[in-house]
């Protein structure tokens, strides 16, 4: 992938977080002292399945690769 | 549109929206069900407090109190008989249309607390409605408490806004990833698409760099084999009409240069004559050799290549083999030995003669053409089912990544071979289709210097 593309991807996760975001805070009272928060919160929830899934591939790669090594 | 990455796409956006639209009208539901579930709470515990206040109190003016109250916390309320008369109401202006649509909702509510959700009257206003039993003066009515569905349906609507923006945002965050996710899925099968197009178009050399273990990577590999085999199959295929012409053009040279001489009677003695019609005959015997090589490969292609099967005796071939090579190993200082441990009666195949005399020949003579020093061994061994017999060489030998394709046609070990030992590179091809002809196996193994050794496993019959 060129980076067009990955800054396409960029941008849209980032609307979509923002979006997300701003209908989370809007209904609070003060929405702006919980933007910050609300944004890395739902950022968190996003990227937890992926880094979920990097750390079971990595973690089976290294056993596999372990493996390999001591037969 | 026609491409892979997109359609991936597209399949996952449309799944993230099959699944976002009824998920959004499901929360909907879910929070418009909250909001009044809380609102029908609410009319019923003042309801019951209002009937309780009435019903439990002994003070004259109970019904103008209950009035006050309701008026005060600006609730709109209404008491009424069973007979149809009111006897209270605040906040509330009540037609004599909506009183009877009231006393319908109360006996088909048939006693229980909630009347109706959508009750609206003759302004057009939509009300939930909560009624409670109550006793004056002996007289039975119902006191009902009424709240405005307006501002339900306005918060409703206002959630709804946060739900659709939250999921475009969800949607947005659905592309971005489903983008990622596509192209990287597609990407090998992109790169496979390229490549195969490149080998199609002859170049060979194209490999795909593909490390996964999936189907994806195996597929590849698949690709590179092909590729590389190919390669190899493209390579041969020049090099055999380059041999082909090269051993056809020799001696058509021969045979026009010296049939020229003869014809134009240009010899001087008789003797040069004779030389000259020697020279003819050998390449003329040459071509003919070639010829009938290729013609043999050609029949075991289409397996139009008929053996006349009869019982041999292994031996005596072996034997014979020996006697027609020894003068030409002679010639060279090599010395052929036969260790032969096979009796003349048992060990029998099935096979056709000139075709097992044609496999142990062709494979002594090219032991004596590679070997410059030493000897050449012939050693056979009967076993219970197979007869083995080896031919081994102290020639120059092969190298061991050499090995898988001597058998294949005008496969050189060295293109320096060819030129120097002569040979059409379809002998060895030759030999192993008439092995596998006769359901034999043939083997070989070879040290670069020290010399090669083929091993043939012929099946044995019993009489």
């Amino acid at each position: 992938m060129n980076k067009l593309e990955w800054l396409i991807i960029f941008f849209f996760i980032l609307l979509g977080i923002i979006c997300l975001t701003i209908s989370a805070t809007w209904i609070l009272p003060e929405m702006h002292r919980h933007l910050s928060l609300t944004f890395i919160t739902i950022c968190i929830y996003t990227f937890i399945p992926i880094f979920l899934v990097a750390s079971i591939y990595i973690f089976y790669k290294v056993y596999t690769k372990k493996g390999k090594q001591n037969e | 549109m026609n491409r892979i990455d997109i359609k991936l796409g597209l399949t996952i956006l449309l799944l993230l929206i099959t699944i976002i639209l009824p998920l959004g009208f499901v929360m909907n539901q879910i929070f418009y069900g909250f909001y009044v579930s809380q609102a029908q709470e609410e009319t019923h515990m003042l309801s019951s407090q209002y009937a309780s206040l009435i019903n439990d109190s002994t003070v004259e003016n109970r019904l103008e109190v209950v009035e006050v109250a309701a008026k005060i916390s600006n609730q709109k309320m209404l008491a009424l008989s069973d007979e149809g008369e009111v006897w209270a109401q605040s906040n509330f202006s009540m037609s004599h249309h909506d009183t009877e649509y009231l006393f319908d909702l109360i006996h088909s509510a048939d006693s229980h607390h909630y009347m109706t959700n959508s009750f609206e009257d003759s302004d057009g206003k939509t009300y939930i409605a909560t009624a409670s039993h109550i006793h004056v003066n002996n007289a039975k009515g119902h006191v009902i408490v009424f709240s405005s569905l307006e501002s339900i349906i306005l918060s409703i609507k206002n959630v709804q806004n946060f739900l659709k923006l939250s999921a475009i945002g969800a949607l947005f965050l659905g592309i971005g990833l489903t983008y990622f996710i596509s192209k990287k899925l597609s990407q090998p099968l992109v790169s496979m698409e390229k490549a195969a197009r490149q080998i199609a178009k002859g170049n060979y050399n194209t490999r795909i760099v593909q490390k996964s273990g999936d189907e994806l990577g195996t597929l590849a590999r698949a690709i590179n084999d092909l590729a590389f085999s190919l390669q190899r199959i493209n390579d041969q295929r020049r090099e055999f009409f380059a041999n082909i012409s090269h051993e056809l053009r020799t001696p058509m040279t021969y045979l026009k240069g010296y049939s020229k001489v003869l014809r134009e009677e240009r010899w001087k003695t008789e003797e040069e004559r004779d030389q000259y019609l020697e020279i003819i005959d050998h390449e003329a015997t040459k071509l003919t050799y070639l010829v009938n090589d290729l013609f043999d490969l050609a029949q075991m292609d289409e397996g139009r290549f008929n053996l006349e099967l009869k019982k041999v005796n292994i031996n005596e071939i072996i034997k014979l083999v020996v006697k027609k090579t020894s003068y030409k190993a002679q010639e060279q200082h090599i010395r052929i030995e036969y260790r032969g441990e096979l009796s003349d009666k048992d060990d029998i195949v099935l096979g056709d003669l000139l075709r097992l005399e044609q496999i142990f020949l062709n494979l002594v003579e090219n032991a004596i053409k590679y070997t410059k020093i030493g000897s050449i061994t012939i050693s056979s061994v009967s076993g219970q089912e197979n007869i083995k017999i080896k031919i081994s060489d102290t020639g120059i030998g092969m190298k061991e990544e050499e090995l898988p394709y001597i058998f294949e046609r005008f496969y050189r070990v060295e293109k320096s071979r060819s030129r120097a030992f002569g040979g059409t590179g379809l002998g060895l091809s030759i030999v192993k289709q008439l092995v596998e002809l006769h359901n034999g196996t043939i083997e070989v193994e070879s040290i670069v210097g020290e010399g090669t050794e083929f091993t043939i496993i012929l099946p044995k019959i019993s009489d």
